[in-house]
């Protein structure tokens, strides 16, 4: 899929929140964010010339952002310069919608990096054979997967 | 708390998340640079292949040309040439390169392309009228030898193809610093 600038512009705009989403579950702090934000644009950047537009652009933005955030070399951190505009601060701030925010931060962080993706696609009301599609495993094994990380949330909401 | 209950909140924390993100701007001033820096590189590579053309004719103009009967002011003159295209092109890669440069914002991009869109125009203002007597040199010197006619056939025709080759890459030089140029204000128009 060949797009120019603007129209990647456009595609990163309308997918913002489910790649910063993403990207803030998988961070321990703003820095992080940025890093992962900013290496999953440049490989949607990369990658959408392979896109062959087969499957819905959201669920391959999905993957390319997972895969991301799962695989992010996190020793390669960038010179501190500030890369994005996305004016928000969910580390710092203290309001009652952060707190909720962080409050699932918290949870899913606790999860293996794997559920971790397969948790967000699922409250993304995703179904299970895309689940599956976009993390490469079966519908059965999401199924099952699924049910163990419910488990274990519970556990965490027990203790 | 219920499983189901404790994902319902789950869900309902995420939507919250979203609603906040919404709200944000993401275009960022790197996201832009990487992608025009991707238009930027097909630019640079013609420059190379300008550069590279350049250094290697030189020797070939001092040593050869006068083995082939030209006079050493003519190859010398034309080295000198092919020395200042070179590094006027090797010039303007590096006011091409700075426009992407992490430290400016879109504004002094845009101001850098702009300028380096306007050098490599203004190349054809000096080239054209350095190349036509260069070109007459050449036709004066290629017919004092003998079956000198059939050289200056040859040079007039290998002339115009250069000359077509080069208009067409430089023209498309141009459109692609245009390309560029309407992309940094279609990305401030957006902002």
């Amino acid at each position: 899929m060949n797009v120019s600038e603007t129209e990647f512009a456009q595609i990163a705009r309308t997918h913002k929140s489910i790649i910063y989403t993403v990207c803030y579950m998988f961070s321990k702090n703003a820095d992080e964010v940025a890093d992962l934000f900013q290496e999953t644009l440049a490989n949607i950047w990369s990658g959408l010339p392979g896109f062959n537009g087969q499957s819905d652009i959201r669920t391959w933005i999905y993957r390319v952002t997972l895969n991301t955030c799962i695989s992010a070399d996190r020793k390669k951190r960038r010179a501190g310069c500030n890369i994005h505009d996305m004016d928000i601060a969910l580390f710092e701030d203290n309001d009652r919608e952060t707190k909720q925010i962080n409050m699932l931060h918290k949870r899913i962080s606790r999860l293996q990096p794997f559920d971790r993706a397969i948790v967000l696609l699922w409250l993304e009301n995703m179904s299970y054979e895309e689940i599956g599609a976009v993390v490469g495993i079966s519908t059965k094994n999401v199924s099952v997967r699924l049910f163990r990380i419910k488990e274990e949330l519970k556990k965490m909401s027990d203790n | 708390m219920e499983t189901t209950n404790e994902m319902e909140n789950m869900r309902l924390q995420l939507d919250v998340l979203k609603n906040r993100l919404e709200k944000q701007t993401v275009i960022s001033d790197n996201m832009i640079r990487m992608a025009m820096k991707d238009k930027s590189h097909r630019i640079k590579l013609k420059y190379r292949i300008v550069m590279i053309m350049c250094i290697t004719m030189i020797p070939y103009n001092l040593i050869l040309m006068p083995h082939i009967g030209f006079s050493l002011p003519f190859g010398i003159v034309t080295s000198i040439f092919m020395l200042i295209a070179g590094i006027y092109t090797y010039y303007n890669m590096r006011v091409l390169d700075s426009a992407f440069d992490s430290g400016d914002n879109m504004i002094e991009a845009g101001l850098k392309v702009a300028k380096a869109k306007k050098r490599d125009s203004d190349w054809l203002k000096y080239s054209i009228p350095t190349v036509i007597p260069w070109f007459v040199w050449f036709l004066i010197e290629t017919l004092e030898k003998d079956h000198g006619y059939v050289g200056a056939i040859g040079g007039t025709i290998g002339g115009l193809v250069g000359g077509i080759m080069g208009m067409h890459m430089h023209f498309k030089i141009q459109r692609k610093y245009k390309e560029i140029i309407a992309h940094i204000e279609d990305i401030k128009d957006i902002r």
